[in-house]
């Protein structure tokens, strides 16, 4: 990867980051959604659950709601890659840099995904680090957790879900005339999207007890997953226009 | 001064957006080292004709090459030769940022080292004035000094084609001086070419040599500003200035076929004169017989605003 590439996606981010709304979704991606597990698991521990079923109610947890950490972050500040740029007019002169379409689009996605994946890895180890706590305390097995096939299935998600999100918000921030049109447009489509994804996942573990999966579950879920990242990422670079951007 | 060739070559360059076609078929060409002057109401056509040439736009239909360089083939080169000040240019850069960082990430873009980048920072910060500010977030700064961030961003890679629109718009009259220096000094010795977009007239007639005059995205005069001025010779104004009451005589004036617009501009009789050289003995017996006692009969020089007027009127 150019050196140019990544100077534009991590320079971006520390600008990402000074704005307030970022602030918040890292805090409640990060701190809300983590501690939520964890105070269901607390809650489940306390009341005495059999361990079959603290293990699949956190695991489900855990598959569900991990990635949408990554996610609510990568969402905001994937809206305000064009769009927002746009109304701070700073588009222009970023567009005016010899970097071609694709290595400012790979500058973007670093931007959106980067704090995003630093936030899903660190949920992931407060969650697991929360569990062997609780299981100590509680009186609860040792037990791996998350079993290598979920933890798979959690890692691979966190990324492709987010890299789906940033994706279609590229498409939208794109395409809309301000930021807040770019929120509401993108929280319409990125619900459509996922609301359908989790019903999905949901079924699949409703089925059974979720302790580990087998090779078909895991394949099938990823590919879900794969499937929705793909598609719009692709989208993204056939239809990148600077001409759209700057004629809008 | 040396000129090595072509800079900026247009081939009948159109954009069309939608519904409003914003230039129509326009071609130039402008030399290496040369400081060319466009101009142009609002909505002519300037910017578009920047952001086509600066790779942001594409064309409709048409050619154009930036020193032998298609902008439709190698964008990519032609944004690394070019330096551009967008339009209301103080107002394009990362607010929460300081002024190095700001330079220092548009530097890197273009490619520079981090020793080159710090070099040409300080250079730039120092001779725009800008060096306190260095550590100072942009948001923070004036308007004014915002404008010279741009013009140190635009110059930040050593481009040799610069595109600046406006670019002493907000600047205070010794800065818009230096600046104005500085776009003679980079064209005389570093053989640098501007193309510049502007509204203000006496400054475009103190640095270019050439200019186009653009209305409703079609070039309506192109060329040296000498050899303008001379194909609109036949028409030239003089003041005369009269012992009497010079009102008086307008309809006398209005009365030669070779005189037109004859009016009273403080106190004193303006005329524009078909043929002066032919025509003026006669202007003068004609005011002569009707009692008018002239004191002074100068010619007055064209300026790059009364041009820029006759045009635009000449196409209305």
């Amino acid at each position: 990867m150019k050196e140019e590439v990544k100077i534009l996606g991590i320079t971006q981010f520390r600008i990402a980051y000074k704005t307030r709304y970022v602030k918040m979704a890292i805090i409640i991606g990060s701190f809300i959604l983590t501690g939520s597990i964890i105070a269901i698991m607390v809650l489940m521990a306390a009341m005495n659950a059999p361990f079959n079923v603290l293990m699949t109610v956190t695991n489900i947890d855990a598959i569900l709601m991990l990635p949408l950490a990554p996610v609510i972050v990568s969402y905001y500040i994937a809206a305000d890659s064009f769009v927002g740029e746009k109304e701070r007019r700073t588009i222009e002169p970023l567009l005016l840099t010899p970097l071609s379409d694709r290595e400012i689009l790979m500058g973007k996605y670093i931007t959106s995904l980067l704090p995003a994946f630093i936030i899903f890895i660190s949920s992931l180890v407060s969650v697991v680090i929360s569990w062997y706590i609780i299981a100590l305390l509680f009186g609860y097995p040792l037990f791996a957790f998350p079993d290598p096939s979920i933890l798979f299935v959690i890692i691979m998600s966190g990324i492709l879900v987010s890299l789906s999100a940033v994706s279609i918000m590229f498409i939208i921030s794109e395409r809309v005339h301000n930021l807040f049109e770019a929120y509401q447009v993108g929280g319409v489509v990125v619900l459509f999207v996922f609301v359908p994804f989790i019903a999905v996942m949901q079924q699949i573990m409703s089925s059974s007890t979720v302790i580990q999966f087998d090779l078909l579950t895991t394949l099938f879920l990823i590919g879900i997953d794969l499937l929705g990242a793909i598609i719009p990422t692709i989208l993204v670079y056939d239809n990148f226009n600077r001409d759209r951007l700057i004629s809008r | 001064m040396k000129k090595l060739g072509i800079a900026i070559k247009v081939e009948n360059l159109t954009k069309q957006f939608e519904t409003t076609l914003a230039l129509d078929h326009i071609s130039f060409e402008v030399d290496e080292g040369e400081v060319f002057g466009y101009l142009g109401p609002n909505g002519a056509g300037k910017s578009t004709t920047i952001r086509l040439l600066s790779t942001l736009l594409t064309p409709t239909d048409g050619t154009a090459s930036i020193l032998g360089i298609d902008i439709h083939d190698e964008p990519g080169e032609i944004r690394r030769i070019i330096g551009v000040l967008p339009e209301e240019a103080a107002h394009t850069h990362y607010g929460t940022i300081s002024v190095y960082e700001n330079l220092k990430f548009f530097g890197k873009l273009y490619g520079l080292s981090n020793e080159e980048a710090d070099d040409r920072i300080g250079y730039l910060l120092e001779f725009l004035d800008l060096t306190e500010y260095e550590d100072s977030r942009v948001e923070t700064l004036s308007t004014g000094n915002r404008q010279k961030l741009a013009i140190a961003r635009a110059l930040i890679h050593k481009p040799k084609v610069l595109f600046l629109d406006e670019p002493t718009a907000s600047l205070d009259p010794i800065m818009a001086r230096k600046v104005r220096n500085l776009i003679l000094d980079l064209s005389e010795k570093e053989n640098l070419t501007f193309f510049i977009s502007s509204h203000n007239l006496p400054e475009i007639q103190r640095i270019c040599s050439s200019i186009g005059i653009l209305n409703k995205g079609r070039i309506l005069k192109l060329g040296k500003i000498n050899d303008i001025k001379e194909s609109l010779n036949a028409m030239i104004q003089y003041s005369i200035r009269i012992q009497n009451d010079p009102s008086q005589f307008i309809a006398v004036l209005d009365s030669l076929d070779f005189v037109e617009n004859p009016r009273v501009v403080h106190g004193t009789l303006v005329v524009d004169v078909k043929n002066p050289d032919e025509n003026n003995p006669l202007l003068v017996d004609a005011l002569v017989s009707s009692g008018a006692k002239i004191i002074e009969l100068r010619e007055e020089e064209i300026t790059l605003e009364d041009l820029y007027i006759k045009t635009l009127e000449g196409q209305k």
